[in-house]
C-alpha cells in the first residue's frame, strides 16, 4: 500500500473521535441528499402513474363548446397540411416524433400545428349502473401515442383500481360483456378507459361526439425540464409557468396546458419542489461541513506532511496523499449516507405522507448512488484541494519557496512540546508552498486564495446577490426558482458577512473589557475569521432556514387554524352517499325543529380552462359570516378562493364571463353536473348550456389552504339554473343530540358518514402536521450538520492554538479559567450566528409567506412572528456554538485521540 | 535554609504498564534560594520534563517535591492539578524556547498577564517601565507576530519576572537565537535573577549558558 496512505489511515485510526466526526458529518450530508431525492422519486412516481392515462404524453387540451368530430377531423386536416402535404395513407407517430417534417410554408392561422406532435379525440361521460357512476373515457389510443398496453381493442376495458376489478374479469355493461385487459391508478375515481368508439356506444352518444382534443406540443424547454426532473424529481416545478401569451391561438379553439386540469398533479410537483430547495439547503450546509472537515484534516496533518516533504516526498505526492486520504474517508462516509439516507427516507414517508393518500415505495436508482458520490466522495476531495488552497496565502506563496521554508523550519525543532511548537503561520505557508510547486494546483490556488482571502469584505458578491434577491422576490415571472434563489443569495450573502463581521469585532472590541482573560476570549473568537467562516456560515444558514421555516409552519398554522374555525361551524356534518342531502335536510328539519340544518353540494368543472370544484349552498348571511363577508351572497355573485383568482388573474371586484362550462372527469363526481343536465334536459353536452353570457362577479376572497383545486363558491340556486338541479352530498348541523341523530339516520339514510367537527378538526391538523413533518426533519437535519460542523470548525481553531492553550496552561491559566475563556469564545461565535441568522430567518420566513407560497399554490399567509417559532432554533445555534466550544478536542477527550 | 526547591526520589516516566519508559528515575536535587542551576543532557534526557515537574503542569509518578516560599512548604507531589496550577501561577515564571507569547494579546497584555492572574494589576505600570527599559516602549500595543524573535524572548522574560516569582524556570531559552541575541537574552535573564534573588532553573544545550550558572546538573541520555 501507497505509504503515505497507510500514514493516512494509521492517522485516521490513531484519532478515532476526529474520523468520527467528520465521517459522520459527510454521512449525514450524503444522506440527506439521498433521502431528499428518494422522497422526490417515490412521490413523483406516484404522482405520475396516477395520471389518467388518456392524459399521460398529453401537453394541452383543445377545446370548443361547439365543436364536434368534424372539427376533430378539419383540425387534423389542418395539421397534415402543415405537417407534411404529401403524406397519405395511416398516421404513424414516429415522424412527428423525430421532429419538424419538411413541410411545405403555409401561412397563417394554422402555423402552430406544426408544433403538435400528435393529437388524439376524447369523449368522456358518466355512465349510471347498478347504483354506481361509472367514469366512461373514450380515446383514439391507436391515432396517438398511447401509453404502453393501452392500445385497446373492441370492447376491452382498462379499469381504474378503485373498481377492484382485475385483469380478464368480465363486466357486463349496457348488456354486452366486457373484459379487462388492465387496471391502473388512474386518479379517475371509477374511471373505465375504452376505445373511443365505445365510449360513444356506452354512453349512448352520435358518433359526432367530441369532448375534447388531446394533444402533444413540442415544448421549447422540454429538454431542461427532462433534464432537471433527472436531478431531482419535482425540481422542474421551480420553472416559471408558460404564460397566457405563450398558449397557441387558433380559430374557435381554446388550448390549455394540460396542467390546467390536473391541478393536483401540479400542486404534488409543488411540494416536491419545496422538499427538494430544502434537500438542497442541508446539501449545501453539509459541503460547509465537508470543507471544514478537510480543513481540521489539514491541520492535523501539516505537520506530519511538512516532514514527509522534508524526508523527500515530493509536492505532488503528498498532495496526493492527503487527497486520498480524504478521498478513503469519503468513500465510507458515501456509502454510510447511502445507507442512511434510504432509512431517513423510508421513515420520514412512513411519518408523513405529503399530502398523498397512498404510501409512495422508496427505490435506490443509479441517479441516487451518482449523487451521493459526488456529494461525499467529490465534495470531500474538492473540499479538501480547497482546504490547501486556501492556506496558501498568494503574497507568501510568491515570494517564499519551499526549500526556502524548510531551511527556517529547521531552526524550529522539537515541534510538538510545549513552549517547543512551531509558529503556526510558518508550518502553514510551507504546506501551502507544497502545493505551490505543482503548476495547476498554483493556478486554482491562487483563484481560491482570490476568492476567498482576497476580496474582503467580497461587495462584489453581496452586491449580485441583492440583484439576485430583488429579481427573485420581485419578478413573480421567475417562478419557484427566482423565490428559492432570493432565499440562497441572502443564506450565501449571510455566510459571507461572517468574516467581515469578526474582522469588525476585532477592531471594536479590541480594547474592551478590562478582564484581561474576557478580552483575550474576545479576540481568540475573532481572530481566526478563516478558519471558522465556513463553519459559522453553515450555522447561519441552518439556523436561518430553521427560523424561517419555523415561522411559516407557524403563521400556517395560525392561518390554517383560523381558516377550520369559520369551516367548521356546524357541530356535525354528514357525508351522504348519494345527492339527497335537499330531502335529508328537510326531513332534519322537521324533525329537530330547534336545529340548525345546512345543505352543501359540490361539483367539479373547468372556468376559462381551469379545473375548479364549484361548491355551493344557501349563502345566507350566517353562512357568509363564516367566510369573513357580511350580506348575503346574491344571485350571479361568487367567493373565489385566492389560488382561483390567481390562476384566472383576477381580484375581488372583478367580473367575468361565465362561460358553459365542461364537465370535467376526474375528481369524484367529477362529470356530475354536466352529465346529469345532460341526461335530465335531454340535450347533448356541447349544447347542454345555456352560455346566456352572464357575468359572474367575484365579491370576496378567500383563504384555500391545503385545497389542491382552486374552489368557486355561489348559491345552490344560481348553480342550478346554470346546471340544473344538482342535489347536495353534504349536511352541516347544529343543536341535535348525537345519539338520537345516528339512531334516526340508520332508518332515514343508512350509509350516511357521521363527522364530528373536533373529530374533523384534529383530523385537518395531523394532516397539517404530516405535511409538515419532511419540511421540519429536514431542518433540522440541516441544523445537525451544521452543529457537527462548528465543533468540526472549533475543534480545528482549538488544535491551532493547542500551544497557546498549553503556554497559558504554564503560566498558570486554571481548568476552570481556560473553561471561561472557551465559554467567552463560544458565546461571542453563537452571537455572531444568531445575530445573522435572525435577520436570515426573518427573510425567509416572509420569502416562504409572500413568495413561495403564492407562486407554488396560489395562497399566501399572513407572517406570524411567533416567539417560539424564532427563540427555538436561535437558542439552539447558540447553544450548538457554545457546546462546541466547550467539548474537548482531541487530546482532551480522555485520551481517545 | 530549607531549599526552594526539594526534589527526593523523584520519579517521572510516559507509558503504560510493560511499556512505562522512565524519563526521571529518582532524582535528589535541593535548589536554594537565589541559586542558578543549569540543567545539560542530551535530547530527551528529561530536561523539560523536570521543568515541567518543578512547574507543576506534569505530576510526579514517584518521590516528593517540595517548593518552599514564604515560609510555607508546598507538597506538589501531593496537590491536585488545580492546586499545583494556583501554585504556579504565584511561585513559578516559565520562559520557554518557542511560542513563548499569547499572539492574540499585545506585548503589554502578555506581559500583564501574570498580573492579572495574580490580581496585581497595581503593577500594570511597573510592567510598562520594564518594557521601556527592555528597549520595547514602541511595541507595547504591538501584537507578538511583528517582533523579532530576539524582541519575543525579552518579553518572555519581561513577563516570567514581573510578578517576581521565586521560581523562573527557563527552557532552551536561546535555541531559536542567533549568537548576538542569545548572549543578550541569556544577560537579561541571569541579571534579572540575580536582581530578584530568585531561583533560575536553565535548560540548555548551549556551554555558555551553563557556563554562567552556579551549579551544573547534568541529566543522563
Amino acid at each position: 500500500m501507497n505509504p503515505l496512505l497507510k500514514s493516512a489511515l494509521r492517522f485516521m485510526a490513531k484519532t478515532p473521535w476526529t474520523a468520527l466526526t467528520a465521517l459522520l458529518g459527510i454521512a449525514l450530508g450524503v444522506a440527506s441528499t439521498v433521502a431528499v431525492h428518494l422522497i422526490s422519486l417515490a412521490v413523483s412516481d406516484s404522482v405520475l402513474t396516477t395520471r389518467p392515462p388518456h392524459l399521460r404524453q398529453v401537453t394541452h387540451i383543445a377545446e370548443w363548446p361547439g365543436a364536434d368530430m368534424n372539427s376533430y377531423f378539419e383540425l387534423r386536416r389542418h395539421w397534415r397540411q402543415v405537417q407534411r402535404p404529401q403524406t397519405s395513407g395511416p398516421l404513424r407517430t414516429d415522424h412527428f416524433q423525430a421532429g419538424r417534417a419538411p413541410a411545405e410554408p403555409v401561412e397563417g392561422v394554422w402555423d402552430w400545428l406544426r408544433e403538435v406532435e400528435f393529437m388524439t379525440p376524447i369523449v368522456e361521460g358518466q355512465l349510471a349502473l347498478n347504483g354506481r357512476r361509472f367514469q366512461v373515457v373514450g380515446a383514439d389510443w391507436l391515432g396517438g401515442a398511447p401509453p404502453p398496453g393501452l392500445a385497446l381493442t373492441r370492447q376491452a376495458v382498462v379499469a381504474d383500481s378503485s373498481l377492484g376489478l382485475v385483469v380478464n374479469e368480465a363486466l357486463q355493461l349496457n348488456g354486452e360483456r366486457w373484459t379487462v385487459v388492465r387496471t391502473v391508478d388512474s386518479g379517475v375515481s371509477l374511471g373505465l378507459f375504452v376505445d373511443i368508439g365505445d365510449a360513444m356506444a356506452l354512453l349512448q352518444r352520435s358518433p359526432d361526439t367530441l369532448s375534447f382534443v388531446a394533444l402533444r406540443l413540442a415544448e421549447p424547454g422540454a429538454g431542461l425540464r427532462t433534464w432537471l426532473e433527472r436531478l431531482l424529481p419535482g425540481l422542474s416545478a421551480g420553472l416559471p409557468a408558460a404564460g397566457a401569451e405563450a398558449v397557441p391561438k387558433l380559430p374557435d379553439w381554446r388550448l390549455q396546458p394540460v396542467a390546467s386540469i390536473l391541478p393536483e398533479q401540479q400542486f404534488s410537483k409543488s411540494i416536491l419542489f419545496n422538499l427538494g430547495a430544502l434537500g438542497m439547503l442541508a446539501l449545501l450546509v453539509a459541503w460547509f461541513l465537508i470543507y471544514q472537515v478537510c480543513v481540521l484534516w489539514l491541520r492535523q496533518q501539516e505537520t506530519l506532511l511538512l516532514r514527509l516533504h522534508a524526508i523527500g516526498f515530493s509536492a505532488n505526492e503528498l498532495v496526493g496523499g492527503f487527497l486520498l486520504s480524504v478521498a478513503a474517508l469519503g468513500a465510507i462516509a458515501t456509502l454510510v449516507g447511502i445507507f442512511g439516507g434510504y432509512g431517513l427516507a423510508a421513515l420520514l414517508v412512513r411519518i408523513s405522507t405529503a399530502g398523498f393518500d397512498a404510501l409512495p415505495a422508496v427505490d435506490m436508482s443509479a441517479v441516487v448512488v451518482a449523487k451521493a458520490l459526488i456529494s461525499g466522495l467529490g465534495v470531500a476531495v474538492a473540499g479538501a484541494w480547497l482546504a490547501f488552497a486556501k492556506r496558501k496565502p498568494s503574497a507568501e506563496a510568491s515570494s517564499r519557496s519551499p526549500t526556502r521554508v524548510l531551511e527556517r523550519l529547521a531552526t524550529e525543532p522539537g515541534i510538538g512540546r510545549v513552549g517547543q511548537s512551531r509558529a503556526d503561520g510558518q508550518v502553514g505557508h510551507t504546506v501551502l508552498a507544497i502545493g505551490r510547486s505543482n503548476g495547476w494546483l498554483t493556478a486554482l490556488g491562487a483563484l481560491g486564495g482570490l476568492m476567498l482571502r482576497r476580496v474582503r469584505p467580497p461587495w462584489l458578491g453581496i452586491g449580485l446577490g441583492a440583484i439576485l434577491i430583488a429579481a427573485g422576490m420581485g419578478l413573480a415571472e421567475t417562478g419557484l426558482y427566482g423565490g428559492f434563489a432570493a432565499i440562497l443569495a441572502a443564506g450565501l450573502i449571510a455566510a459571507a458577512l461572517v468574516a467581515p463581521l469578526l474582522r469588525l469585532l476585532r477592531r471594536r472590541l479590541h480594547n474592551s473589557g478590562h478582564n484581561l482573560l474576557a478580552r483575550l476570549a474576545v479576540r481568540e473568537a475573532t481572530w481566526h475569521e478563516g478558519d471558522l467562516s465556513a463553519a459559522l456560515g453553515a450555522l447561519i444558514l441552518a439556523v436561518g432556514a430553521s427560523v424561517g421555516v419555523s415561522l411559516m409552519v407557524d403563521s400556517f398554522e395560525r392561518d390554517f387554524a383560523r381558516m377550520l374555525e369559520q369551516r367548521l361551524a356546524h357541530e356535525t356534518f354528514l357525508e351522504l352517499p348519494n345527492q339527497d342531502g335537499e330531502r335529508l335536510a328537510a326531513a332534519l328539519r322537521s324533525a329537530h325543529p330547534a336545529a340548525l340544518v345546512q345543505a352543501y353540494g359540490r361539483i367539479s368543472t373547468r372556468l376559462r380552462g381551469q379545473a375548479v370544484e364549484l361548491g355551493y349552498t344557501d349563502f345566507s348571511a350566517a353562512e357568509t359570516a363564516r367566510y369573513g363577508y357580511r350580506r348575503p351572497l346574491a344571485e350571479n355573485e361568487a367567493f373565489a378562493s385566492e389560488s382561483l383568482l390567481v390562476k384566472l388573474g383576477l381580484s375581488v371586484g372583478d367580473s367575468m364571463d361565465w362561460s358553459p362550462p365542461i364537465p370535467a372527469f376526474l375528481a369524484e363526481n367529477a362529470a356530475v353536473a354536466g352529465e346529469s343536465f345532460v341526461a335530465n334536459s335531454g340535450l347533448a353536452v356541447e349544447n347542454a348550456v345555456d352560455s346566456g353570457g352572464t357575468a359572474l362577479r367575484i365579491v370576496h376572497e378567500f383563504p384555500g389552504f391545503g385545497e389542491t383545486t382552486p374552489r368557486l363558491l355561489m348559491n345552490a340556486r344560481t348553480v342550478a339554473r346554470r346546471f340544473g338541479d344538482l342535489g347536495f352530498d353534504r349536511i352541516g348541523l347544529s343543536g341535535i343530540d348525537m345519539p338520537a341523530l345516528e339512531g334516526w339516520l340508520q332508518d332515514w339514510a343508512p350509509g350516511t358518514r357521521v363527522r364530528e367537527r373536533a373529530a374533523l378538526r384534529s383530523a385537518a391538523l395531523e394532516i397539517f402536521d404530516r405535511t409538515f413533518a419532511i419540511t421540519r426533519a429536514l431542518a433540522v437535519l440541516a441544523l445537525i450538520i451544521a452543529v457537527i460542523g462548528l465543533y468540526n470548525a472549533m475543534m480545528a481553531l482549538r488544535l491551532n492554538q493547542k500551544a497557546g492553550v498549553s503556554l497559558l496552561r504554564a503560566l498558570g491559566l486554571s481548568a476552570a479559567e481556560q473553561r471561561r475563556l472557551a465559554l467567552i469564545r463560544g458565546g461571542v461565535l453563537g452571537a455572531c450566528a444568531i445575530l445573522l441568522a435572525l435577520p436570515l430567518g426573518l427573510f425567509i420566513g416572509f420569502a416562504l409567506c409572500d413568495v413561495i407560497n403564492p407562486r407554488a399554490f396560489g395562497w399566501s399567509l399572513d407572517l406570524s412572528i411567533s416567539a417560539g417559532a424564532w427563540a427555538w432554533p436561535m437558542l439552539l445555534g447558540f447553544t450548538a456554538a457554545v457546546v462546541a466550544s466547550v467539548m474537548p478536542t482531541p487530546g482532551e477527550a480522555g485520551g481517545a485521540n | 535554609m530549607a531549599p526552594v526547591i526539594s526534589l527526593q526520589g523523584v520519579c517521572k516516566g510516559y507509558g503504560d504498564g510493560a511499556r512505562y519508559q522512565p524519563v526521571i528515575d529518582g532524582m535528589n536535587l535541593d535548589i536554594p534560594a537565589g541559586e542558578t542551576v543549569a540543567v545539560c543532557g542530551p535530547s530527551g534526557s528529561g530536561k523539560s520534563t523536570l521543568l515541567n515537574l518543578i512547574a507543576g503542569i506534569a505530576a510526579v509518578d514517584a518521590g516528593a517535591l517540595v517548593l518552599r516560599h514564604g515560609g510555607q512548604s508546598h507538597a506538589l507531589h501531593k496537590l491536585a492539578e488545580a492546586q499545583r496550577t494556583a501554585l504556579r501561577r504565584r511561585l513559578v515564571g516559565y520562559v520557554f524556547q518557542l511560542f513563548n507569547l499569547v499572539p492574540t494579546l499585545t506585548v503589554l497584555e502578555n506581559v500583564a498577564l501574570p498580573l492579572h492572574l495574580n490580581k496585581m494589576e497595581e503593577r500594570l505600570s511597573e510592567a510598562v517601565r520594564r518594557l521601556q527599559g527592555l528597549g520595547l516602549g514602541e511595541h507595547l500595543d504591538a501584537f507578538p507576530e511583528t517582533l523579532s524573535g530576539g524582541e519575543q524572548q525579552r518579553v518572555a522574560i519581561a513577563r516570567a519576572l514581573i510578578h517576581e516569582p521565586p521560581i523562573v524556570l527557563a527552557d532552551e531559552p536561546t535555541g531559536n537565537l542567533d549568537a548576538g541575541n542569545s548572549e543578550r537574552v541569556a544577560d537579561l535573564l541571569f541579571t534579572e535573577a540575580e536582581r530578584l534573588g530568585c531561583v533560575l532553573v536553565v535548560a540548555t544545550h548551549s556551554p555558555a549558558i551553563a557556563a554562567r550558572a552556579q551549579r551544573r546538573v547534568e541529566l543522563g541520555g
